[in-house]
């Protein structure tokens, strides 16, 4: 049983209140703690402290008030209990069936809807507004609202099972939040309500359409967010000698448009495959600034494809992926990024007892005297450190030919503070990757170290996209019972016609689709 | 008062809306126990900021010339005449020398870089504590910090990436949680001073909407009692369920406090945001307001480490983070970040110094001010020598004006690294004399470690002289 993320809850909102009434309480909705998961799946807190309580509860009070505010608002929810001047019972229960529905995504027991009429009566000896308030803020801050309820029909089966089906309206939820981060829309409901959408090929039917909704491709953007990182605080460097009078005026929200263009290009425009966004030249720049570190020149017109140059490609050699937010390129971090989120790799973090080996500081190489590559090797050469930086560093250095924003390079320029050019070091982006264990294949650059990742006949990298992927759509690690589930992402990624797209569909549409196992976990 | 509020519940029930609440606004009930003490209460606030300073220019840059004992050194921080203790407490600080402890040698003394839990933990768990709870959460939870319930027990807020805090509490399943913060001038605003009005005392509607809160939120948990009892729930989503039924339990005893909020307490404005730097007066604002209205004793902000609104400084990671030496400009870079930390700091140390207490006092002197990171030299990322401060005596059970120098002597480097910083002592001796000093009993903290003490202290060889000492107080400045 999972909560609802912040995001999922601003979502459901706009599809239960509308445009309006969702731009209206906006402030409060901001006002909950981001939950945001930056690099593990696990660092999102599956519970609601006190003090989100009391914020929900603010929240679902705006709710209300707006809701109450104006006639239309009014009518947009309540319907025709709003332009009745005398609210009747019949009115009242059909409104918290009829919206009840959509806000614990199943329909309403008729225990809830008396509790509901109570609450209702009770401010309606005020006045109707109050009983509307009342129920409408119930209805925010009950559980079937809150969380990922599956407890499938408990009313014809035995309970005492490990392993039930699930209702169809809960595969309607499941389907919704995992696809869309929302609310089922009337369709998924409407099927939900005949019980169709059990049967597989309306569920296959369902599943196409839902990715083709925007709300799909947000989603899909968001994973390469949560992959990479992407989120993260940086800032364009202003360092006037080492931008070399490029404008980043307007540069990062250029670079993350161009990335996500590319995104929506391989994953849903082209259903494009691992190898394709691994190894895809299209370029999707639109300002000179980012056509220039992309190696082309700018469209003329809408329809002109442009290609990146010969030393790029993928979604890996983007501005995004590589910027550091300084002017250095910082190789551990780039190899451990790559390491971690692209390979899988576990890596620790440095003990205490491996720290201690790193050469002092006044015994690093001199950067005026030696490059990047030399420093960091000399600095983790000892045993201890190569444990783990003699597959990180590699991965680093094969990117040196970027720098800290993504442009090609050949030549390692540094400056003294006053910016005066000291050298100019030759790049060597040759490297063993060791993509597995004893593999001694070298590399040249970035480019043909990417094509490896890509046409790895272990598939490591594609290995780890699907991982990532489960941990992303299903929100949790996986765990040895998953790994059945793991083999048929992998085969909708990797099978001959296989795409992300695919795999993305596989996650959630499976043999365990209309299942669920009671674990005693986080399940 | 708990049977009148109850009276006015049932009043509520039969119709809300329209009209206002017969509730008595009983002024002389305000400030909870506040009114009720000639004494002002103790508060505590953690200024917390991450990836630590470069040590030199965060450590005074004299010498501690007074001998306590083998391993403690100390230094009246106003014998410095004019000059400012450091570059980071620069000359602005110097007002409030007689009211700042600088603390040299509290280490990590498991060692690790980077472990968000060690400015208010102690412990080295990785991202989340291994053992124990922050301090925070501790002094929130103390009868000696809250004899009554207060409106909030720890208000928490965070600037940075994410609303990750630097807070964590431990269930009673030993399940480690991060405790999530606010983020945001007007939601940290809305959230401290829900009720309260601008011209002072609980706002019109305050009353009844929190009646109505709790008439909602009673009727809520039924339903999570009902779905507590499904047996196609698994254990944990029980014990989740559980603790979601505590938390409301919490916040219905907030919003019983609604009412009780002094007249004189009045919800701040805000001002305009021109740049990072307003952000946190308004923060000082609210504390400070906070404080004198009694809504809470304990408060953490953690600041962020990046701001694009002056390339000086940036991102305090990458400045923190990079060569020393004689980099001058890598050098002024950190510091740069440093001393805008610095101003945010003495920014509310000039509020609080400003605001005077119901006895005359001033608030600073009641306060005690917690300014700590998670490590020491951010290149290296070491853990000896931990940058803490504190500024403010917390109600007198704090000597100030001392720069205390813990560091063992003769100097003992780890593997003989003399660019690392020495070693000291352990830095749960901080965070103990903090929790004594806001009049906590041991009893209190020492149950949340790793059944040696309070936190996490495993002793490595070189703090076998001092391992003993990590469930002492401080030297010198715990007055008890």
């Amino acid at each position: 049983m999972r909560r609802l993320s912040v995001r999922e809850i601003n979502n459901t909102l706009l599809v239960l209140l509308g445009k309006t009434i969702h731009g209206e309480i906006q402030t409060a909705v901001q006002a909950l703690p981001n939950d945001r998961v930056v690099a593990d799946i696990s660092e999102f807190e599956n519970r609601f402290y006190a003090d989100q309580i009391e914020l929900l509860l603010s929240l679902t009070e705006q709710i209300a008030t707006r809701v109450l505010s104006t006639p239309a608002n009014k009518e947009s929810i309540l319907g025709k209990c709003s332009t009745l001047t005398t609210v009747t019972e019949s009115c009242v229960k059909t409104f918290i069936s009829s919206f009840g529905l959509k806000v614990f995504r199943k329909p309403l027991g008729a225990d809830d809807i008396k509790s509901f009429w109570d609450l209702y009566a009770l401010g309606a000896a005020s006045s109707i507004d109050t009983g509307f308030r009342n129920v409408l803020m119930a209805l925010f801050i009950r559980p079937e609202f809150l969380y990922h309820l599956e407890l499938g029909d408990t009313s014809t089966a035995a309970t005492d099972s490990t392993d039930f089906e699930i209702t169809s309206y809960e595969l309607a939820s499941r389907l919704s939040y995992l696809l869309w981060d929302s609310a089922p829309d009337s369709e998924l409901f409407d099927l939900a309500s005949t019980d169709q959408l059990k049967k597989p090929d309306v569920l296959l039917a369902q599943v196409d359409r839902m990715l083709k909704n925007n709300l799909a491709k947000d989603k899909i953007r968001g994973f390469f967010d949560y992959w990479l990182d992407l989120n993260r605080q940086y800032d364009i460097p202003t360092t006037g000698f080492f931008l070399q009078g490029l404008n980043t005026v307007g540069l990062k929200s250029e670079a993350i448009r161009e990335m996500y263009q590319f995104i929506d290009h391989i994953v849903l425009e082209s259903e494009g495959n691992f190898k394709d966004l691994m190894t895809s030249r299209r370029s999707f720049a639109q300002t000179s600034a980012l056509a220039q570190i992309h190696g082309h020149t700018l469209s003329t017109n809408s329809t002109e494809i442009k290609m990146v140059d010969e030393n790029r490609m993928g979604l890996l050699m983007r501005l995004p992926v590589l910027v550091s937010g300084d002017d250095q390129t910082h190789p551990i971090l780039r190899g451990v990024k790559f390491r971690r989120r692209v390979l899988c790799d576990n890596l620790p973090n440095p003990g205490p007892e491996i720290i201690l080996t790193r050469p002092p500081e006044e015994e690093q190489p001199d950067p005026f005297i030696y490059t990047i590559r030399d420093i960091t090797t000399e600095n983790t050469k000892s045993l201890s450190c190569m444990g783990c930086h003699s597959i990180i560093n590699p991965l680093g250095f094969a990117f040196e030919g970027f720098d800290s924003i993504g442009r090609y390079r050949t030549k390692e320029l540094v400056y003294d503070s006053k910016g005066n050019l000291m050298a100019q070091h030759n790049i060597n982006t040759r490297v063993e990757p060791m993509l597995s264990a004893m593999d001694k294949t070298a590399t040249n650059d970035a480019v043909e170290l990417v094509q490896s990742i890509a046409n790895d006949s272990d598939g490591k990298g594609a290995a780890c996209m699907v991982r990532q992927i489960y941990r992303f759509y299903q929100f949790k690690n996986e765990s040895q019972e998953d790994n059945c589930l793991l083999a048929d992402i992998y085969s909708g990624l990797n099978d001959p016609n296989g795409s992300i797209l695919k795999a993305i569909r596989t996650s959630v549409l499976n043999r365990f689709s209309t299942n669920k196992k009671i674990l005693n976990e986080n399940n | 008062m708990k049977n009148q509020k109850t009276n006015t519940r049932r009043q509520f029930l039969k119709g809300l809306g329209g009209f206002t609440l017969a509730l008595p606004f009983m002024p002389s009930l305000m400030s909870t126990a506040y009114a009720q003490s000639v004494k002002p209460p103790k508060r505590f606030l953690a200024f917390l900021t991450s990836y630590g300073h470069r040590i030199s220019q965060f450590f005074p840059t004299v010498e501690a010339n007074q001998k306590l004992s083998d391993h403690v050194w100390h230094r009246r921080l106003d014998d410095m005449s004019t000059n400012p203790i450091s570059e980071i407490f620069h000359s602005g600080f110097n007002p409030y020398k007689s009211k700042i402890n600088i603390i040299r040698g509290m280490d990590q003394t498991t060692g690790n870089g980077h472990n968000e839990s060690v400015p208010l933990c102690a412990s080295s768990g990785g991202s989340k504590p291994k053992y124990g709870k922050s301090i925070d959460v501790i002094m929130g939870q103390s009868s000696a910090i809250y004899s009554v319930e207060p409106r909030f027990r720890v208000a928490r807020i965070a600037e940075g990436r994410s609303s990750h805090s630097l807070c964590f509490d431990r269930l009673k399943t030993n399940e480690v949680i991060s405790i999530p913060a606010i983020t945001g001038n007007s939601n940290f605003l809305d959230f401290l001073f829900a009720g309260i009005s601008s011209v002072g005392g609980a706002s019109v509607n305050a009353n009844e909407s929190a009646e109505r809160k709790i008439l909602i939120t009673d009727k809520v948990l039924e339903s999570f009692n009902m779905l507590t009892k499904n047996p196609r729930l698994s254990k944990s989503d029980q014990l989740r369920l559980h603790e979601h039924i505590t938390s409301i339990a919490d916040v219905q005893k907030r919003l019983r406090l609604t009412s009780v909020v002094s007249s004189t307490c009045t919800r701040p404005t805000l001002i305009t945001k021109v740049n990072t730097d307003e952000i946190y007066k308004n923060y000082a604002n609210m504390i400070s307001a906070a404080f004198a209205c009694d809504l809470t004793r304990v408060v953490v902000l953690s600041m962020r480490h990046f701001d694009s609104a002056n390339s000086a400084r940036s991102d305090h990671h990458n400045s923190s983070h990079s060569r020393e030496g004689n980099n001058t400009s890598e050098n002024l870079k950190a510091l740069n970040y440093s001393k805008w930390q610095a101003n945010q700091l003495l920014y509310i140390v000039e509020k609080l110094y400003n605001t005077i207490e119901s006895d005359g006092s001033r608030m600073l002197d009641n306060t005690l001010i917690y300014w700590g990171s998670e490590l020491s030299n951010g290149k290296a990322h070491r853990w000896e020598s931990i940058p803490v401060a504190t500024i403010g005596g917390a109600g007198g059970t704090l000597k100030t004006g001392y720069y205390l120098d813990m560091r063992q002597r003769p100097f003992i480097y780890t593997a003989n690294r003399k660019d690392y910083p020495p070693k000291g002592h352990s830095i749960t001796q901080f965070h103990i004399t903090l929790m004594r000093a806001m009049g906590l009993n041991p009893s209190e903290y020492m149950p949340h470690g790793d059944g040696g003490g309070f936190g996490d202290a495993i002793s490595s060889g070189l703090y076998t002289s001092v391992g003993g000492l990590r469930n002492d107080t401080l030297p010198l400045l715990f007055t008890g």
